[in-house]
């Protein structure tokens, strides 16, 4: 493979730092100059086994064996490193450190109350030997597997240490997530051990149907529960089940403590879990020396971490950056926790201000939130002791780097970037070097990486693909549930044999920075939220007008940094994509596969770009839609595609600025011309479509003309009232569905009771079509629609929908009892139904409330607060997102640059939240989210205080996919019981 | 059970002789409409008339019918009737102690794609027309349309049910049965379609959603 030459005049900072003292020592390996930056890099990569040796050595970790041999292949996909080496991560993270100060505070675990807790090295030491001795009375020892299920604490440090101790491998998640994303990954680790941190959290009791419960039920491996918090022991059928402390506290005094063995190099440690574009998340299996040996590098070299150094980097226990931080300690540093809400944008300079800390990490979203809310550190808080500011899990943008000079100071600000897969870094920080706005300073130190270009060619200056062309230690060992390597193979090494690529985009300059522009491997970043496309694909699969789609990022036109969600469609034959299909499109989207899912612009092409051997060029369509020379054309098949994308593009823009907004005059024309077209012509005062010929058939033609050329649902019912073309014109003026209107969602039993789901924020109930299959036991089950607006254009209120609702409900009821349920804003509306038709003296036989958090104007101040705090909260935290943190904050700056779909909901929000719950003596089910953003208010209390008479269902999922595919069956299930056992 | 195929193009004279069947109010409905509708109407009411005079051996005036508009009806009860109408073939039907709905349609030339996005057939549908020989498609979907009609005339909601809630048996060329309705096509000229769909008057009615079109 060719290589690219790094410039080596980059600027040098004096020595002191620990990269120069670990090149003084390296220096007699080699004749040549170290001196530069780049040149150390070169070095360590043409060097790779002197300098990981080299490593080794210079740092002074306890191992033992023999380090002679270094890396068995220069294949990166079958090499292995140190085979005879072995060592202890736990040992290397507590033992005691020359230098240090074992009685000096190492880990502070800081509480959303404010409580803080603190252990010495020796105190660390002393807790995680104790834990490891119970441990191993549980079973526990080499070659195990226990999983940690805690907060970002203290106690996970100590299960997840006491665990690495014994030489067992551990896998750690927050008691936030539910027992689907729980077990998603826990099935694949068949752990025996579970340690419990439930951090206060709802649904880890053991009660039926709670997440302890399915957890449990779903893990038969598990033979034992070890609880780390103070909460009441849970209940566990058959396991055992006992407190950590208790059992730490009848160990015999004075009796020996097990051992802490040395294992090999590359036994399993971390079981790290990450989502691809298909299938279960792949578990990544990291070895005990690759991850100790990338992470002392990258502290020590990259980072320039010392003993006195504070280190607080804002992560859950289920992201790699945790397992990063713990590392910190194997340097002799101290690191600070917190299991806290990020309360707005100063909690965490507030944390770092307290805490002292020296290194702060964080992410783009937090530093763009602080931004926007025109936060500056610097003014608010004192910051003496900070020296480096460190960012990663998005593209940290330009003019960040200018606010954070700005705002927060001087300290460098690192972006650095690398993944689960390698539990590191590739890019990083580097103490010698200035930071380049917009870039990451350095490549990691033996780390081959490179950027590709299509032909396999390594590049500067220019996008491609990052990829890391020699061994290194820390890549996963192996998956689990793949035996043969299969899924190993095909996540890294398919696309370049015997080449690590790893699935981003990014250019490297010659002065050695690189900049990471986001995913290549077809997962999408869109502002943060990663999105397979291939749900995406999964779900339009089920359109019969789609043949096939590509979805890509596309930088924003107008918004700086933001990106969006472009989808191509290539249509069957005879298919048109117009406003009804596009509608269907985003709408489906939204029902499967999540808000996050649906594109800001979708754009019909009549055929999407093949390479040679027919794979779609995601990387062509998304070079063509952001307006980028496409780099290798060479390598498509039918490079006259692109033209189509552009056509299609220009064709998309060109609509969205003209706005066509017919004139009223121009209505009647089309729906007269439309007439006619069918030979239904109006003549000698004859004006009613029926009178004029027209038939039933004709006017379903009608009706879809109207609609492909006007752009207006105008629902049969409507027609029929005044089916003349005046009339279709008024009906097109008012738009779609004036009033609401009852959609049967599934048959049921058409003697039963009928159940009625009323509409969600967009006034629609296609959201309900899963749930209302899975429901049995019930009448009819329909769905109750409605415009959100007046004729006039402006919102109805909730009591004006419940008022309309509620009419056309009890016609279609007719004398039967009301069962009402709704989802979110349909759960509010519903509520005013049945608040209303109590009060005219026909009380509901059962109102369903799914996960419908109370609205604002309900809630007493101190509720309010947390409830809006957690809502920003969850842009920030992965996997709670349903939107890009931009999306959030352009809702508060800009709010008319939504999308239209995303202006309804936000009007609907505001509906909402001026609603003022009114007291509701009848019965009501609650069926709430058990996934759910940690809130320091529960809003059951404020919807008690409306409705006394509240019972309290879980339901599987977060807020936003409790109506998903997944996740309908269990509540169905429990929907359809609900309603019997309110009517019996 | 009486199914009559009625040609609708006739001369003149044969119109003004089917007016004198009709009442003044179904003459002032039928004479609403387009000269060519109103001509329609008028043999369709008349046909209606005749045939369920024959059933009920009442003269054809006599048949005391509701007046239009709207679905036909008889001031008895158990017997029902219906009729259609498309393109010069009209079809009517009178049955007794069963409901009734029948529909007629000239076979156009739509295809199977422009009618998808007419939104009124389910997906299960389309999928089983898609499956068929490109050159039966334009009958089976027209009989699609007819049964569907003829089940909804049945109902009495006609437009105002949703035509994607009756699922019909494509692939069976007009027989077969949806819920409690049973299908048999109806003998028209060659490039029409006629259906007729007959429950029988005990069955439970079946709730449909008025109203509104499934989108």
């Amino acid at each position: 493979m060719t290589r690219v030459t790094l410039s080596t005049d980059a600027v040098q900072r004096p020595a002191g730092t620990q990269l120069a003292d670990f090149r003084t020592s390296v220096a007699d390996l080699t004749d040549r100059d170290l001196t530069a930056a780049t040149a150390l890099h070169a070095w360590s990569v043409e060097s790779s086994r002197d300098f990981w040796r080299g490593l080794l050595r210079w740092s002074e970790l306890a191992w033992e064996g023999s380090a002679d041999v270094v890396c068995t292949s220069d294949d990166v996909e079958s090499a292995v490193f140190f085979p005879g080496v072995r060592l202890n991560y736990a040992e290397n993270l507590l033992r005691p450190l020359p230098r240090v100060d074992d009685d000096a505070v190492c880990l502070t675990s800081v509480h959303g109350d404010g409580g803080r807790r603190s252990w010495t090295r020796r105190r660390l030491r002393d807790d995680v030997a104790g834990a490891a001795a119970v441990l191993a009375a549980s079973g526990l020892a080499a070659g195990g597997r226990a999983v940690v299920v805690a907060p970002n604490n203290g106690n996970a440090v100590v299960a997840a240490l006491a665990t690495a101790a014994l030489g067992a491998a551990v896998a750690s998640a927050m008691p936030d997530m539910g027992p689907a994303a729980l077990l998603g990954r826990f099935t694949q680790v068949e752990p025996t051990l579970l340690l419990l941190d439930r951090g206060g959290r709802p649904g880890w009791a053991g009660d039926a149907g709670d997440v302890l419960h399915e957890l449990l039920a779903e893990l038969p491996s598990v033979g034992t529960v070890l609880v780390l918090d103070d909460e009441p022991l849970p209940s566990a059928g058959s396991r055992s089940v006992s407190r950590l402390a208790d059992r730490v506290a009848a160990l015999p005094a004075g009796a020996p403590r097990p051992e802490w063995p040395r294992q090999p190099f590359n036994d399993p440690l971390f079981v790290m879990f990450s989502s691809g574009t298909t299938g279960p998340p792949k578990a990544m299996v990291h070895g005990i020396g690759g991850t100790l040996l990338e992470h002392v590098k990258e502290h020590r070299l990259h980072g320039d971490l010392r003993p006195d150094d504070r280190l607080y980097f804002h992560t859950t226990t289920a992201w790699m950056m945790w397992n990063w931080q713990l590392s910190a300690l194997a340097v002799g540093a101290s690191i600070v926790l917190f299991d806290g809400v990020v309360q707005g944008p100063q909690t965490l300079w507030e944390l770092a201000a307290e805490e002292q800390v020296t290194v702060f990490g964080t992410s783009p979203a937090h530093l763009q939130l602080c931004q926007d809310a025109g936060y500056r550190p610097a003014d608010a808080v004192c910051l003496p002791s900070l020296r480096a500011v460190l960012s990663t899990g998005a593209v940290l943008h330009d003019w960040q780097f200018d606010w954070f000079a700005d705002a927060v100071g001087p300290q460098p600000l690192q972006s650095i970037s690398g993944g689960t897969d390698i539990i590191g870094c590739f890019v990083l920080g580097h103490p010698e070097l200035p930071v380049v706005r917009g870039r990451s300073q350095s490549l990691g130190l033996g780390l081959d990486v490179a950027v590709l270009d299509d032909a396999g060619d390594p590049v500067l200056g220019e996008p491609g693909e990052l990829v890391c062309r020699r061994p290194f230690p820390s890549r996963p060992v192996r998956f689990l549930r793949d035996a043969d390597g299969t899924r190993l193979h095909r996540a890294y090494f398919a696309q370049h044999p015997g080449v690590w690529t790893h699935g981003d985009v990014a250019d490297l300059a010659p002065d050695g920075t690189l900049r990471v522009h986001g995913r290549s491997d077809g997962v999408l970043n869109i502002d943060g939220i990663r999105i397979g496309p291939a749900e995406i694909y999964q779900v339009l699969r089920g359109l019969p007008e789609i043949e096939q789609s590509v979805a890509v990022e596309q930088r924003h036109p107008t918004q700086r940094g933001a990106t969006r969600l472009v989808l191509l469609v290539k249509l069957l034959a005879g298919a048109v994509l117009d406003g009804e299909l596009e509608t269907r499109i985003r709408s489906t989207l939204r029902q499967q596969a999540g808000s996050a899912h649906v594109p800001a612009l979708v754009l019909a092409v009549p055929e999407v770009p093949l390479t040679h051997s027919g794979k779609t060029s995601e990387s062509a369509v998304r070079d063509t839609v952001n307006g980028d020379p496409v780099a290798n054309t060479a390598a498509l098949r039918n490079p006259g595609s692109l033209a189509g994308i552009t056509a299609a593009l220009e064709a998309a823009v060109r609509a969205a600025a003209v706005e066509p907004l017919p004139a009223d005059d121009e209505v009647l024309a089309t729906v007269g011309h439309l007439w006619h077209e069918l030979g239904v012509d109006p003549h000698d005062g004859i004006d009613d479509f029926f009178d004029l010929g027209g038939t039933s058939r004709q006017s379903m033609t009608l009706l879809r003309r109207v609609q492909l050329e006007l752009g207006a649902d105008v629902p049969v019912e409507q027609f029929l009232a005044d089916p003349t073309i005046p009339g279709v014109a008024a009906a097109v003026r008012r738009g779609s569905g004036q009033r609401s209107t009852v959609v049967q969602l599934a048959p049921g039993d058409p003697t039963g009771v009928p159940l009625f789901f009323v509409h969600d924020a967009w006034g629609d109930v296609e959201v309900y079509r899963p749930l209302a299959e899975q429901v049995t036991g019930t009448g009819p089950v329909h769905g109750v629609r409605a415009d959100l607006l007046h004729a006039d254009g402006t919102t109805k209120s909730v009591h004006e929908l419940a008022v309309e609702a509620l009419a056309v409900v009890r016609t279609t009821a007719q004398d039967a009892p009301l069962h009402l349920a709704g989802f979110s804003f349909g759960g509010l509306v519903a509520f005013e139904m049945a608040r209303l038709s109590a009060a005219e003296g026909r009380p509901v036989e059962f109102l369903g409330l799914l996960d419908t958090l109370p609205p604002l104007a309900a809630m007493r101040p101190v509720e309010k607060m947390a409830h809006q705090l957690a809502g920003q909260l969850s842009a920030v935290v992965p996997g709670l997102a349903d939107r890009p943190l931009r999306e959030v904050l352009q809702q508060r700056f800009r709010p008319d640059s939504k999308p239209a779909d995303r202006q309804v909901l936000d009007r609907s929000g505001a509906v909402f939240a001026e609603h003022r719950l009114a007291p509701y003596a009848g019965p009501v089910t609650y069926f709430r989210a058990r996934l759910r953003v940690p809130v320091a208010g529960n809003v059951l209390t404020v919807w008690r205080r409306a409705a006394p008479d509240l019972t309290v269902e879980p339901a599987a999922g977060s807020h936003h996919d409790l109506l998903a595919a997944r996740y309908v069956g269990e509540l169905g299930s429990r929907l359809s019981a609900a309603v019997r056992r309110a009517t019996s | 059970m009486r199914v009559r195929c009625v040609d609708l193009v006739v001369p003149p004279a044969e119109v003004a002789a089917a007016r004198r069947l009709l009442s003044p109010a179904e003459l002032c409905y039928a004479d609403r409409g387009s000269p060519s509708v109103r001509d329609r109407r008028v043999l369709l009411r008349a046909a209606l008339r005749s045939l369920a005079g024959h059933v009920l051996d009442l003269s054809p005036a006599a048949v005391p019918l509701a007046a239009p508009p709207g679905r036909p009806r008889l001031l008895l009860p158990t017997v029902d009737l219906s009729c259609s109408a498309s393109a010069g073939v009209g079809v009517v039907a009178v049955a007794y102690g069963v409901r009734v709905g029948v529909d007629v349609e000239r076979v156009a030339g739509a295809t199977l794609a422009e009618v998808a996005e007419e939104a009124w057939l389910a997906p299960v549908e389309l999928a089983a027309l898609a499956a068929l020989p490109v050159l039966q498609q334009a009958e089976a979907l027209t009989r699609c349309w007819t049964q569907k009609e003829a089940v909804l005339k049945g109902l009495g909601v006609g437009l105002h049910g949703d035509p994607r809630t009756v699922l019909t048996p494509v692939p069976h060329r007009g027989h077969g049965s949806i819920s409690d309705w049973q299908l048999t096509p109806v003998a028209v000229p060659a490039g029409w379609v006629a259906s007729l769909a007959v429950r029988p008057a005990a069955a439970v009615p079946q709730l449909l959603s008025r109203g509104t079109r499934y989108r």
